[in-house]
């Protein structure tokens, strides 16, 4: 398993629960939806799998190994993942390449993804892929991430967390901010690198990318997991 | 390669920042050179003073015969590194220079009422005991009137030489301290500003070094420049911190001040050595204060 999440409970202060009894397993490779009303523990819930924030209760492991016990473990795990977060986190003084080109300095360590330097020819490629598979013109490198729209902001988040061809990609909210022609582009990106290998974490509200997309798909409310529906056949 | 491109970026970023640490450290650390330099030349002063390993000794006569004969036997006197009669043409200048009335008195009495002297200098490291040894022994010879020795003289003086210079070596540590602080408040301030940049390279996978590294090669770049700014300064404020130095020490009979090309090479390295541990040592300070890594 590469996430597995067991009688997970998650408390920010100590009397309110966020999430409780949540009981989760994602394959290598693996597409899973995240869905939930606002407030529900959605992005919680991502932050957990991405060793961001610790359970108050029950473990986490990612690949067999548990974020609290192992600090250069989580590491080497960190290198191995995307994340595209709600709120981008973007360094909004950079250009668009300094913001892209960050991982790289890391090394590529997904299974199959060969090492690039972040100096060489090599990365201003990959950097170059990376903003033209999420629809952005090659020429937007340059320009600083504050002088950009909010979709092509998150555009560039998502251009960021598939350069290092990740073997998981954590997505909160990928498209919230993506007119629909957009959103396709980067719904069927995402569906031809999760046909190479890649595992998917995806939150959303949008009903219609479940609709079509038909993965796996988590329900949650009331702080848990009400319905895990494996063939992604249930609307709600 | 990433890392020195962040130093380097990171100072482009914030180059008033760096440049006021900068020229402010300069100046801190040059204040403390020379300071530092000023206070160890008077510790060292305060043992090389001529005068104070010079005795006086008069002698009753002015037959050369008989002064020739008192010097070799206090020659002969065991802890005695030199002796050497004083000419009565070099006892009136002395006396011109510093008690003029008395010089003029003397050229009417003429040249048998000048004092007979010798100088006898003691060795460097004689301590008191067998100085005043030698001193009771030179005082028994035959035709010796009396014996001054200058470090009685002086005492009072190379007492309070002694606290001029461990003053000024706290000075220089207190300089250092203001360095340091001063390297503390910029380093924490980085660390602020750039939190949200730390934070989101950690969740690529950034470990601790590779988090601290770039501010490390910052804060070695910018320890560097100092160094190198104040080594200039020094370099062309050496004339004249010589000068300054010299007109401290009046008539004492001291030994002048020269900054030799091997010093001045260990006192580069120390002000080298000094910036790199105060901005090193800051930059540590801001990252367990700020609990970054
Ligand atoms: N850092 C935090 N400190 C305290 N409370 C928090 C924190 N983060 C989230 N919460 C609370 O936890 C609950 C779940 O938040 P979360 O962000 O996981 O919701 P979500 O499902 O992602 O919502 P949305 O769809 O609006 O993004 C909310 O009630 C929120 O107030
Ligand atoms: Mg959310």
């Amino acid at each position: 398993m590469l996430i597995s999440l067991r009688q997970v409970a998650k408390a920010y202060s100590p009397n309110s629960l966020v999430l409780r009894n949540v009981n989760l397993e994602l394959a290598k490779g693996e597409f899973l939806f995240v869905v939930g009303d606002s407030g529900v523990g959605k992005t919680t819930l991502l932050k957990l799998i991405t060793a961001e924030e610790f359970p108050t209760d029950g473990q986490v492991t990612f690949d067999g190994i548990r974020s609290e016990l192992d600090s250069s473990k989580l590491l080497r795990f960190r290198r191995r993942v995307g994340v595209v977060p709600q709120d981008y986190r973007l360094l909004k003084d950079r250009t668009v390449y300094d913001n892209v080109v960050i991982p790289l300095f890391f090394g590529r360590h997904g299974t199959n993804s060969p090492p690039v330097s972040f100096m060489g020819k090599g990365a201003r490629k990959l950097v170059e892929d990376a903003v033209t598979n999420v629809g952005l013109p090659v020429k937007i490198l340059e320009a600083r991430v504050r002088e950009l729209s909010g979709g092509e902001q998150q555009r560039v988040a998502i251009a960021r967390a598939i350069i290092n061809s990740p073997d998981l990609l954590i997505a909160d909210e990928p498209t919230g901010s993506l007119d629909h022609d957009h959103t396709w582009t980067v719904m069927d990106l995402f569906q031809k690198l999760n046909l190479k290998g890649m595992a998917f974490v995806v939150a959303t509200h949008d009903r219609e990318i479940i609709r079509r997309v038909r993965k796996r798909t988590c329900h949650l409310s009331g702080g848990t997991i009400r319905v895990d529906d494996r063939e992604g056949a249930c609307i709600f | 390669m990433y890392f020195l491109n962040a130093a380097l970026l990171g100072m482009s970023r914030r180059v008033v920042a760096s440049i006021l640490v900068i020229f402010g450290g300069a100046a801190l650390l040059a204040a403390m050179a020379s300071i530092g330099l000023w206070s160890h030349w008077v510790g060292w002063q305060k043992q090389n003073l001529r005068a104070s390993r010079t005795a006086a000794v008069f002698v009753d006569s002015i037959d050369k015969n008989v002064v020739e004969e008192v010097l070799t036997q206090v020659m002969q006197v065991p802890g005695v590194e030199s002796a050497r009669v004083v000419s009565p043409e070099e006892f009136t200048a002395f006396l011109k220079q510093h008690f003029p009335d008395l010089a003029a008195a003397t050229v009417e009495l003429g040249d048998s009422v000048i004092p007979r002297t010798l100088e006898v200098v003691f060795p460097l490291d004689s301590d008191t005991f067998s100085r005043q040894h030698s001193a009771d022994q030179i005082k028994a010879i035959k035709n010796v009137t009396r014996i001054d020795d200058g470090a009685d003289r002086l005492g009072a003086a190379i007492h309070s030489l002694a606290w001029l210079s461990y003053g000024g070596i706290c000075l220089t540590i207190g300089l250092w301290l203001v360095l340091l602080i001063v390297c503390l408040g910029h380093y924490q301030s980085i660390f602020y500003t750039d939190s949200q940049e730390i934070q989101l390279i950690r969740s690529f996978g950034a470990s601790k070094f590779s988090i601290f590294l770039p501010w490390l090669l910052e804060a070695v770049f910018q320890s560097l420049i100092t160094g190198i700014v104040v080594v200039l300064s020094l370099v062309f404020g050496r004339g004249y911190l010589t000068e300054v130095y010299n007109q401290f020490f009046g008539s004492l009979g001291y030994e002048p001040f020269v900054l030799e090309n091997k010093n001045f090479l260990i006192v580069s390295m120390a002000i080298f050595l000094l910036a790199l541990v105060a901005h090193v040592l800051g930059g540590l300070f801001a990252l367990m204060r700020g609990k970054i890594a």
